[in-house]
């Protein structure tokens, strides 16, 4: 026996110990770049979020923070034109109107002896009777040579550059007015300026939940995995998903509005499978007839052999760093907004079993980084939002979104990919916080 | 190691007698790749600890069988691994001996239980002895012996009609 048993040996050692295959080439990328990407991604990605939240608060800061940002060319506070001051002028390049007429803009440094032939004109408000003062700048237009008027400013208020030369187009279509008689505010509602966001600028912190529905899609490598796909759709079903997240927003007066925060979600599913039969005892009862009209009930124990359906929960989680462009309006305490942009995925993890590719046997696979990806990219968020202000600082919003995982959660290698798509409803509330 | 070229052609060298081993010691080739990945990736982070002392392919081939080994102690069909009792059920590859070839006897291999493959091919192939198994799996070495005869008696199994149905040929 045992010279057969070193016979088996020798077969196989003689066969296999220096068997050679093909060399599989598509791995060494996979092994060249295995450390140093996978990492690199998670810290990029965070580096990049908070390089874009930091980016987002200075420059609205920037935007805001200053006396006035605007192309005005110089401020009468209202009443008080005689303490007129000279404010810091981000723009200098000069507006040209269709006409071709030139509205310069002055720049800080201009002194104002340059300043010629400055005319004020004041309009009583109604409301806070304060007076709206316009600085109207004579420049030479290359068309007309006729004065112009440049520059707009309300109650220290910003009024954005392109509002003020609108307005003043408008005005001057009408022939040798200076005056502004209609009232300012009507000029600008005419204006492509949005009339929401602007006062509603400013930098938001939120918090939200959300009820989610994750539609999973089993996509065979080859057809002989076919037969596995099927167990797999059959034992595995939707449990349920949900999803928490902060973020932060920058909304500016145009109404755009970028977002990035910290998503995470879960996916729940329930794997059904049968383990082996178990054996139950059952007493069955029979009833017999008898001929004297009398029934006797016959009690007769049985043993059956049923199925063992077991039950377990598998669970994916994910965190993701959302980083979102999009546009809002308001009206009154309402707002609504679409939005839109990459969700990066930081973090993944797995508690799941399920069949074994290879004999179907219920397996743990549970964070096997052999078979799931490390990480999932770059996933695609899209949705709307609703908000509604229940105090000047507060709202509660709803945002129904979409999220689509390119990216399997499997490794290209296994036989199946996984991939899922998120839709949702996310229930929050939101604070300005500047 | 930085070179991409050097790396790219140790690799080619090395790569597909590896797969052969790796497959030895896996349920299918999509678990031997990811053996081969882990282990290429040990390779080239710890090139600079090969000493020169002993053949490389030889100190690339146990860094392999040990990734292989570390991958069978995770996850749940370690349970399968041993004390499984394995009861063949004759010939299902009748095949002329013509074709007996390092396939199909990968194959064969392949097809037995997770323990009886281990020791089989630590022990027969690789040249182990029965004190090496026990410490590298942690079990003791009469299981070895034991899983080994059980993986010989299979094999020898499935061999035997080869052999019989040549004999008839000639």
């Amino acid at each position: 026996m045992d010279k057969q048993n070193n016979s088996i040996d020798k077969l196989f050692r003689e066969h296999l110990a220096d068997h050679e295959m093909e060399p599989p080439m598509h791995l060494l990328d996979g092994i060249l770049s295995d450390k140093k990407d996978k990492r690199g991604i998670v810290w990029w990605g965070l580096l990049g979020g908070i390089a874009m939240l930091v980016g987002i608060g200075f420059y609205f800061y920037a935007a805001t923070g200053g006396e006035q940002p605007v192309a005005s060319v110089k401020v009468l506070a209202g009443k008080k034109a005689a303490t007129a001051k000279t404010v810091t002028n981000t723009v200098e390049k000069p507006i040209i109107t269709n006409e071709g007429t030139v509205l310069e803009v002055i720049p800080v440094s201009t002194p104002p002896a340059k300043v010629k032939n400055t005319i004020v004109t004041e309009r009583q408000q109604r409301r806070e009777q304060v007076t709206p003062s316009i600085m109207v700048v004579p420049v030479a237009s290359p068309i007309r040579q006729t004065p112009v008027s440049v520059a707009i400013n309300e109650n220290n208020k910003t009024i954005p550059q392109t509002a003020v030369a609108v307005a003043l187009i408008q005005k001057l279509k009408a022939p040798s007015s200076i005056d502004f008689n209609p009232p300012l505010e009507t000029l600008l509602q005419k204006t492509d300026c949005s009339k929401f966001g602007k006062e509603y600028a400013g930098i938001y912190g939120g918090i939200n939940v959300s009820i989610d529905m994750a539609q999973r899609r089993f996509i065979s490598k080859d057809e002989v995995f076919d037969s596995y796909l099927e167990a797999r759709e059959e034992s595995e079903q939707q449990f349920s998903a949900y999803s928490v997240g902060a973020d932060l927003t920058a909304l500016f007066k145009s109404g755009l509005f970028v977002t990035a925060g910290l998503d995470y979600h879960q996916i729940s599913e329930k794997l059904i499978y049968q383990n082996g039969f178990k054996r139950i005892t059952v007493i069955e009862e029979t009833e017999i007839h008898n001929p004297n009209g009398t029934t006797t009930i016959v009690r007769d124990t049985v043993v059956k052999q049923i199925p063992r359906i077991l039950s377990d929960k598998n669970k994916y989680q994910l965190v993701q760093l959302p980083m979102m462009l999009g546009y809002e309006i308001n009206a009154q305490n309402f707002s609504m907004s679409f939005y839109g942009g990459p969700t990066l995925n930081l973090l993944f993890r797995q508690q799941v079993k399920f069949f074994s590719p290879d004999d179907l046997v219920v397996t743990d696979y549970s964070n096997d980084h052999k078979v799931f990806r490390e990480r999932l990219g770059i996933g695609w968020r899209m949705g709307l939002g609703f908000g509604y202000r229940i105090s000047g600082r507060h709202q509660i919003t709803f945002r129904p979104y979409l999220q689509i995982n390119p990216k399997s959660f499997t490794r290209d290698a296994f036989p199946l990919q996984q991939k899922y798509i998120i839709t949702g409803l996310r229930l929050g509330w939101k604070t300005r916080l500047r | 190691m930085e070179d991409r070229g050097s790396q790219e052609e140790l690799f080619r060298r090395y790569a597909g007698k590896m797969l052969a081993v790796c497959i030895r010691y896996t349920r299918h080739r999509m678990e031997a790749e990811d053996v081969l990945q882990d282990a290429f990736i040990k390779v080239f982070d710890n090139l600079e600890k090969y000493e020169f002392k002993g053949s490389f392919e030889g100190w690339i081939r146990r860094i392999v069988v040990n990734t292989a080994l570390k991958k069978q102690t995770r996850k749940s069909y370690k349970n399968e691994l041993y004390g499984v009792d394995y009861v063949p059920e004759g010939s299902q590859h009748p095949r002329a001996i013509a074709s007996l070839n390092a396939d199909y006897l990968l194959e064969l291999i392949q097809e037995l239980p997770m323990g009886y493959k281990t020791v089989f091919n630590l022990y027969a192939i690789e040249g182990y002895s029965h004190k090496e198994i026990a410490e590298a799996l942690g079990i003791g070495e009469s299981t070895s012996r034991s899983q080994l005869a059980k993986a010989r008696a299979i094999l020898q199994t499935r061999i035997a009609p080869l052999y019989d149905e040549k004999m008839v040929k000639r």
